[in-house]
């Protein structure tokens, strides 16, 4: 543990809590207002709790219409530039902003499989837990958001892709988002003004109205313990261009909802929990640019809306979000054999892999920096689920009509043939060369009774603490296979409503012990 | 930071059709608003980019003097584990997404919806 008053990470804790501030108390305090942080927020404002809520990023009005590279700037932890390390190095994505990843997402909902959260919780030993416990929890979350399938026509990016999926046989479905409308502008991942139900746009305000104080720009840097309790929680907030000053806070509970990489770094600075932030998995995807014959449209959503589910869990087959900013970052990753597309680009779509891969990470705070370590390692199953992905893909975007196929493989000129394609890939992938990314991280503190393989009980509490709740996508198992954002809520949901039940039968028994 | 000339002024003027004097204020903006973002990176990152930058810009001087070909200098410096062609990635790429965020280049795409 920390001595009280001293911060274990120097330059970053220095001063907090010894500024002679009055600390802010309340029932709850939420840190993270992403898909976890704002769902608790929402469920313990309505049970008449009053809940502070911190978040470390900005606080971007909706309807501030943002290009990509200020989106990135202002909404994406270091805006966009994370990495873990390992061999090859992974990139990896998070939102950093009031509604967190929900804000900068494509808003894609998916339930997690039924047979893998039965799995789940019988290999985790999760109490109350498995596809009937969850269902009501998703089925809300999914009208919460308005979870609704594309609207139609959709352009060609996507209809090609499905259409070649029915030629090959292979199961594909549309994907569902959330959304109040879509106007079709293809700007999900700027924040979309005018459709997109995130949790700034659709959970937010009305908790708001019910009570709930949201304070943005403000990091928390540290949780203090006292025995089997949290009791003081010290942060450092930023107010305009001036530097961080030091805020307390004093709660009766805390839900930590900071996302799978923060959650874990918080705890561990903090000396706190066991199996915290030594098992964080990952959906890493390979991706390709496929070149088509004329141009292609993408109506209605820059994002394919359109998957192949043939090869789930283990695979999936889609279409990414395609930008000229995003597109072109694909393209310059190796602009010496990708460049020429870029003079292509109306021709030009992007494609992706993604495994439910088995491989592990660990979330490792530095002292003085911000910015935790973050290592990951896929296993050796994972990367022959990559090369069978890249293979599929491959068959499909010929199938689909495609001149080139280019992968994301360094030093490739891609291929321009399905023989061509299943020559290579009928090896395993040339590692160093793979340039593999994700936006889906989770599973960093997993729940349930099975205390070697958990860092929580079954419904998020840290082990050793009575007042400290984990709800966020650290709480997923293991890597779902699809979208997460759905399950993070639904988990995150369920949480909230333990803790209220733990709690209202704490309080009646306190009554009935007065009375008596 | 270090972005291509070449890679830039290949894009400008085909791609954005811009005219010589209008391209000089975009280019240098656009490494202005590049080099902006690369400073949002983790210091675990910039770090080592910064002083591999440094090595680059002095090998790649030397590999230049010599008449050897800088990118394949850079690839053999790669296979010893030294990410020289990562730095150039992540520079082109933001320089690319400061580019695609120029309105005209914006319009141009928009027109595929
Ligand atoms: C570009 C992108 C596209 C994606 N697309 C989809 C999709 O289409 N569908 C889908 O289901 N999922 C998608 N995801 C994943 C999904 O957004 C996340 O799984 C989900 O948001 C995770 O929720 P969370 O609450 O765990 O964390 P987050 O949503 O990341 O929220 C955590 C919040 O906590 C804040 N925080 C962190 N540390 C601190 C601290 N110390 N103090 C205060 N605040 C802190 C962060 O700033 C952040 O806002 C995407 C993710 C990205 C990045």
């Amino acid at each position: 543990m920390v001595p009280r008053g001293m911060g274990s990470q120097g330059m970053e804790t220095r001063g907090v809590g010894t500024g002679g501030h009055e600390p802010v108390a309340c029932d709850v305090l939420v840190i993270g207002s992403g898909a976890g942080g704002a769902v608790v927020a929402d469920r313990l404002t309505a049970a008449g709790r009053d809940v502070v809520l911190v978040e470390e990023g900005p606080d971007v009005p909706a309807d501030l219409a943002l290009s990509p590279a200020e989106a990135m700037r202002r909404q994406w932890r270091c805006g966009g530039l994370m990495t873990a390390f390992g061999a090859p190095l992974l990139a990896y994505a998070e939102g950093r902003c009031v509604g967190g990843g929900t804000e900068i997402n494509a808003a894609i909902l998916q339930r997690i499989p039924a047979a893998l959260l039965d799995a789940w919780s019988r290999r985790y030993a999760i109490a109350e837990y498995g596809a009937d416990a969850l269902a009501p929890y998703f089925r809300e979350a999914e009208a919460l958001l308005g979870a609704s399938p594309p609207e139609r026509p959709q352009g060609s990016v996507t209809t090609r892709f499905a259409a070649a999926a029915a030629a090959l046989g292979w199961d594909h479905q549309s994907l569902t988002q959330a959304k109040d409308g879509c106007l079709g502008g293809a700007t999900c991942a700027e924040g979309c003004p005018p459709g997109r139900r995130s949790m700034a746009s659709a959970v937010l305000p009305r908790a708001r109205a019910r009570g709930l104080r949201v304070i943005a720009d403000c990091r928390v840097v540290r949780l203090e313990r006292r025995g089997a309790r949290v009791v003081r929680v010290l942060a450092r907030r930023r107010d305009g261009a001036g530097p961080a000053r030091p805020m307390t806070f004093r709660p009766e509970h805390v839900f930590l909802c900071a996302g799978a990489i923060h959650t874990p770094a918080l705890l561990r600075r903090s000396g706190l929990g066991r199996n915290v932030g030594a098992s964080l998995r990952a959906h890493p995807v390979v991706r390709a640019a496929a070149l088509f014959p004329e141009p292609l449209t993408v109506r209605h959503s820059a994002t394919p809306l359109s998957a192949v589910t043939e090869f789930m869990p283990d695979l999936r087959l889609g279409g990414s979000i395609l930008l000229p900013g995003y597109l072109g970052m694909m393209l310059a990753e190796d602009w010496q054999r990708r460049g020429w597309l870029w003079a292509h680009r109306e021709r030009v779509g992007l494609y992706y892999a993604m495994a439910r891969a088995e491989g592990r990470g660990q979330v490792i705070p530095i002292p003085g920096l911000v910015e935790p370590l973050v290592r990951y390692r896929a296993t050796d199953d994972d990367w022959e689920l990559l090369r069978r992905g890249l293979l599929a893909l491959s068959e499909l975007l010929f199938a689909a009509g495609a001149e080139r196929v280019v992968p994301s493989l360094f030093g490739h000129a891609g291929w321009t043939s399905p023989g061509a394609a299943r020559a290579e890939l009928a090896a395993p992938l040339r590692r160093s060369r793979a340039g593999l990314a994700t936006l889906h991280l989770f599973s960093s503190c997993p729940p349930g009774e099975e205390a070697a393989l958990t860092a929580t009980d079954s419904f998020g509490r840290l082990r050793g603490l009575s007042n400290l709740t984990v709800a966020d996508a650290s709480q997923l198992p293991e890597a779902p296979g699809v979208n997460p954002q759905l399950g993070v809520m639904a988990h995150a949901a369920r949480a909230a409503d333990a803790f209220l039940a733990a709690s209202d039968a704490q309080a009646r028994r306190r009554a009935a012990r007065d009375d008596a | 930071m270090w972005v291509s000339g070449r890679f830039l002024d290949g894009l400008l003027l085909d791609e954005v059709g811009l005219a010589p004097a209008e391209r000089e204020a975009v280019r240098a903006a656009v490494i202005r608003a590049a080099t902006d973002h690369a400073r949002l990176a983790p210091l675990q990152l910039r770090v080592p980019i910064a002083v591999l930058s440094l090595g680059f810009c002095a090998w790649m001087a030397v590999a230049g003097r010599l008449g050897w070909n800088a990118e394949r200098s850079a690839a053999g410096w790669e296979r010893l584990g030294v990410p020289f062609r990562a730095l150039t990635r992540l520079q082109r790429s933001l320089a690319l997404l400061a580019l695609a965020d120029d309105r005209r280049l914006r319009s141009a795409f928009a027109r595929r919806a």
